[in-house]
């Protein structure tokens, strides 16, 4: 074994990481239960468009399989009817945080 | 999913990293018995171009990042944005000439809703990097083999360099991509998918990267038989430029093996022949007057200002009389003073998108440093957006 080299040409160990704490919302506490409620909103996304799938293909072949489920390409309408699904789903659920009770409100 | 065939090649494959060492070069010389390189185990995107992601749950995931990302930046930053300008001009603060930072910062206080927002968009850059980093992981070996077996072939070349001494400015993880674009061998993977969801564009198959190609400006002889992209990333541009240019030579250099190698990965899979080599902006090693036409796409706002000096004189003495020079990158604030919602956003950017130098770049006069290296500017260069890119392009004296 060579030992001119212990770097190895993949990568290298000494990238730097942020230094600032991502808090915004004055308890990180908060922070973080923000972030796993957005992190389930992906999750749940997941298991959406899944369902879709298997109802899709059930529909046209009356059965499925995961690999025709992992390999599933939507059509242009099914990809345009998801989109907005999802969408949907992003404001149903997420709106809230748009509420304001803010000192900083301008207008109500 | 993965079939035998190609677990079987990830042994020999395997075998072909371990036997590296530096300074390492690869050309399709070194062919490694047909090693069959393509793992794409749920095909590729209509195009052809790009591979789907290996999971169909990750496709979703990130197919959830996008849309939450437009939502936090479009719908709910829109409302921030009103509420914002309001507060400014009740202070009599024109809102498209923002204040400094501090005093903006101050003006909003601890608003809840601004922060939420940039708590949104802070937390969906984590759970997308998150998603495609485990994603690509838990099939590390497929990938690293993939990697590896596409530096024994060709079409194009790949020049490593693991003792190359990278510059401490250039080893931020930039974006909050975890490892950067040095620490993670399956890095450029995990850049190709996760900077289209930054950018909104997530189907795209280059899409940006081929219309760049396209308005990149060429020597007023008309000569270009050789391009060089600095800071090339996975190589997007110069496999565009190859596109373009079929019979020019078509470099790309950059500090990032992980990058490098998917670069060259893809070059590879799509059957061009471009030259990657990992090295400095700074020292491209090239003969002086080498190139026809020199790029840099989203480079210069990654890398301080002393050190964009030193790629400037570099870039001058490895373009050849009447050679172009073409730094697409942001619009820096003497070109354009930002508003109240730019300001912010740049200084989200900056701070919580460890995007480390970019404020020293937008408080830099781009035009200058080229003069100062002794290039002719052009700040009417072509552009795919006059509002949005510096349309700056340089060029040096015939
Ligand atoms: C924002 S990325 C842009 C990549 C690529 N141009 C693209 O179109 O996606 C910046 C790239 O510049 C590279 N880089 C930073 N400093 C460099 C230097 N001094 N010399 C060469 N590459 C550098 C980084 O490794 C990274 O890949």
């Amino acid at each position: 074994m060579s030992n001119k080299s212990k770097t190895p040409h993949t990568h290298r160990e000494d990238s730097i990481p942020p230094q600032t704490p991502d808090v915004f919302l004055g308890n990180p506490v908060i922070d973080n239960v923000m972030s796993s409620m957005i992190a389930l909103g992906s999750e749940f996304w997941a298991l959406q468009r899944r369902m879709n799938i298997v109802e899709t293909l059930l529909e046209k072949n009356g059965s499925v399989t995961n690999e025709m489920i992992e390999g599933y390409q939507p059509t242009d309408d099914e990809t345009s009817a998801w989109n907005n699904q999802r969408d949907r789903f992003i404001k149903r659920v997420y709106g809230f945080l748009q509420n304001n009770n803010s000192d900083n409100k301008k207008d109500s | 999913m993965l079939d035998r065939r190609t677990l079987l090649n990830t042994s020999a494959a395997a075998t072909a990293v371990s036997a590296v060492s530096a300074p390492h070069k690869v050309t399709s010389k070194d062919a490694l018995n047909n090693l069959q390189h393509d793992i794409e185990p749920r095909g590729s995107l209509p195009e052809g171009r790009v591979e789907k992601l290996p999971e169909l749950d990750m496709e979703s995931r990130l197919d959830f990042a996008q849309a939450f990302r437009k939502w936090s930046l479009r719908d709910f930053g829109r409302n921030n944005l009103k509420q914002l300008y309001g507060i400014l001009e009740d202070q009599n603060i024109d809102p498209t000439n923002s204040p400094p930072i501090e005093k903006l910062l101050e003006i909003i206080g601890d608003d809840p809703n601004i922060y939420t927002a940039m708590r949104c968009k802070t937390t969906v850059q984590q759970i997308m990097w998150k998603n495609l980093v485990d994603g690509f992981h838990a099939h590390k070996d497929l990938y690293l083999a993939e990697l590896a077996s596409a530096e024994g072939q060709g079409p194009g070349t790949l020049e490593l360099n693991p003792t190359l001494n990278i510059p401490e400015y250039a080893k931020h993880e930039i974006h909050i991509q975890p490892g950067g674009y040095i620490g993670d061998p399956l890095g450029g993977y995990v850049y190709h998918y996760g900077v289209n969801v930054f950018t909104l564009d997530l189907n795209s198959e280059d899409i940006f990267h081929r219309s760049l190609a396209d308005i990149v400006p060429v020597p007023e002889d008309g000569k270009m038989n050789s391009f060089l992209d600095l800071g090339t990333g996975i190589a997007q541009l110069p496999l565009a430029m190859k596109e373009r240019f079929p019979n020019a030579d078509i470099w790309g250099i950059d500090t990032a093996a992980p990058m490098l190698r998917y670069g060259h990965m893809r070059a590879v899979e799509l059957g061009l022949d471009i030259n990657l080599c990992q090295r400095l902006a700074e020292d491209t090693q090239f003969e002086s007057n080498s190139f026809d036409v020199i790029t840099a796409y989203i480079l210069f706002h990654e890398v301080p200002t002393e050190d964009t000096r030193k790629i400037l004189s570099e870039v001058k003495r490895i373009l050849r009389p009447g050679g172009v020079f073409f730094p697409v990158d942001f619009k820096t604030y003497d070109q354009r003073p930002p508003s109240a919602n730019s300001r912010l956003n740049q200084w989200w950017d900056h701070v919580y998108n460890n995007e480390v130098w970019t404020e020293e770049y937008r408080d830099s006069n781009f035009s200058e440093l080229m003069r100062e290296a002794g290039l002719i500017v052009n700040e009417n260069a072509p552009t795919l957006s006059k509002n949005f890119w510096n349309s700056l392009m340089a060029t040096k004296k015939a």
